[in-house]
C-alpha cells in the first residue's frame, strides 16, 4: 500500500466539477453520508478546483472505523410511547421479573439475530403490519391519534453497536425507524405468534442478566 | 463485455491485493462503502470478486464523466461498484 502524505498530489473524478481533476491530500473532518457523526482529521484528497473532498485512501479506514464505532456506542431515540409500552409488555410476557433495565439485552439479542440470520429485509414488512394493526385498533375504538413519546437511551458495547450499524446499512433506516421496526418484530414474535423458541431464548438471557 | 469484465476483475483484484486503491467521496464518507469504513476487509472483497463470472457483471458510463466506465458486480448478496482511472481503482460502493 502506498502511504500518502499531506501535500501529495493525485487525480480523481470530481462530480461537482464533472471532470477528472487534480487533487491534493489534506487532513479534514469528513461527515458520514447518513448524517450520523464524522471522522475527524483524516487524510483525504480534495479537488484542486472546487476543494470538495473527492478521495479517501485506505490508510484512513482505521480512523473511519473507529469514528463510526464511537458514534454508535450511544443509541438514543424518542419513540411514540406505544413502542416502549409494547417492548416492556413483551419483556414482561417473557419474564414477569424483567424490568426496563433489560430492554438493552432484548434489543441486543434481536440485533444480533437479525444480522446473523440475514433477516433485516423482514423488518420493514413487520413494522408496516404493526402500524396498520395499531391504526385499525385506534379507528375501531374511535380514539384520536396520540402524539405521546418516550425516550429510549442506551449505552451499548461495540458488538451491539456493530450489529446496529450493520442493520442500518442493510435496511437504510435511520436510528429511530430501525428501533421501531425491531420492536415491532419483537411484538410479532413474542406477543402475537408466541414463538416458543424465541421466548425460551429470551427467558434464558433474562435469567442470566438478572 | 466478457473481455471488459475479465480486465476489470483482474485490475480490481490486483488493486485490492496491493492496497493501491482509493474510495470515492462526494464530500462525505459513503456509509454504503463498507470497505472504506472497515466493516469488510480488502481480502474478503477480493474473494467475493474472484468468485464472479461475467453474468455477475454489468457496466455503464459514469453519469458525470462518460469516458469513465463504472463496473458493478453482484454476487452472494454483495453489491460492489467501482471504476478505474489509471493507475488507480476507485470504490464507490461495497455493501449487502
Amino acid at each position: 500500500m502506498k502511504i500518502l502524505l499531506e501535500g501529495d498530489a493525485g487525480k480523481a473524478l470530481c462530480e461537482h466539477c464533472k471532470a477528472v481533476v487534480q487533487t491534493h491530500y489534506v487532513r479534514r473532518d469528513v461527515p458520514f453520508s447518513d448524517g450520523q457523526g464524522m471522522a475527524r482529521d483524516i487524510l483525504v484528497g480534495a479537488c484542486s478546483q472546487c476543494d470538495t473532498v473527492v478521495a479517501i485512501p485506505p490508510q484512513s479506514t482505521p480512523a473511519i472505523r473507529e469514528a463510526r464505532k464511537q458514534q454508535l456506542r450511544s443509541i438514543e431515540a424518542r419513540l411514540p410511547a406505544v413502542y416502549l409500552d409494547v417492548l416492556d409488555a413483551a419483556m414482561h410476557a417473557v419474564s414477569c421479573e424483567a424490568g426496563a433495565s433489560l430492554r438493552k439485552l432484548f434489543l441486543a439479542h434481536y440485533f444480533q439475530m437479525l444480522v446473523q440470520n440475514h433477516q433485516s429485509e423482514q423488518l420493514q414488512p413487520a413494522h408496516q403490519a404493526f402500524i396498520e394493526a395499531l391504526e385499525q385498533h385506534r379507528q375501531q375504538r374511535g380514539l384520536a391519534a396520540s402524539s405521546s413519546t418516550r425516550r429510549l437511551s442506551m449505552k451499548v458495547n461495540p458488538h451491539m453497536a456493530e450489529d446496529f450499524m450493520a442493520l442500518q446499512q442493510q435496511t437504510h433506516m435511520n436510528q429511530t425507524e430501525l428501533l421501531k421496526s425491531v420492536i415491532a418484530r419483537i411484538q410479532s414474535d413474542v406477543l402475537e405468534a408466541r414463538d416458543q423458541h424465541v421466548i425460551h431464548t429470551l427467558q434464558h438471557l433474562a435469567r442470566l442478566a438478572m | 463485455m466478457e473481455n471488459g469484465f475479465r480486465i476489470a476483475r483482474r485490475d480490481v483484484i490486483t488493486a485490492l491485493e496491493s492496497g493501491n486503491y482509493l474510495h470515492v467521496s462526494r464530500g462525505d464518507i459513503e456509509v454504503k462503502n463498507l470497505l472504506a469504513s472497515g466493516a469488510i476487509s480488502a481480502s474478503e472483497v477480493a474473494e467475493i470478486i474472484r468468485s464472479c463470472k461475467g453474468s455477475h457483471h454489468s457496466s455503464s458510463p459514469h453519469h458525470a464523466v462518460a469516458s469513465v466506465e463504472v463496473h458493478v458486480l453482484r454476487r452472494r448478496g454483495w453489491y460492489i461498484k467501482f471504476y478505474v482511472i489509471e493507475p488507480d481503482t476507485w470504490f464507490i460502493s461495497v455493501h449487502q
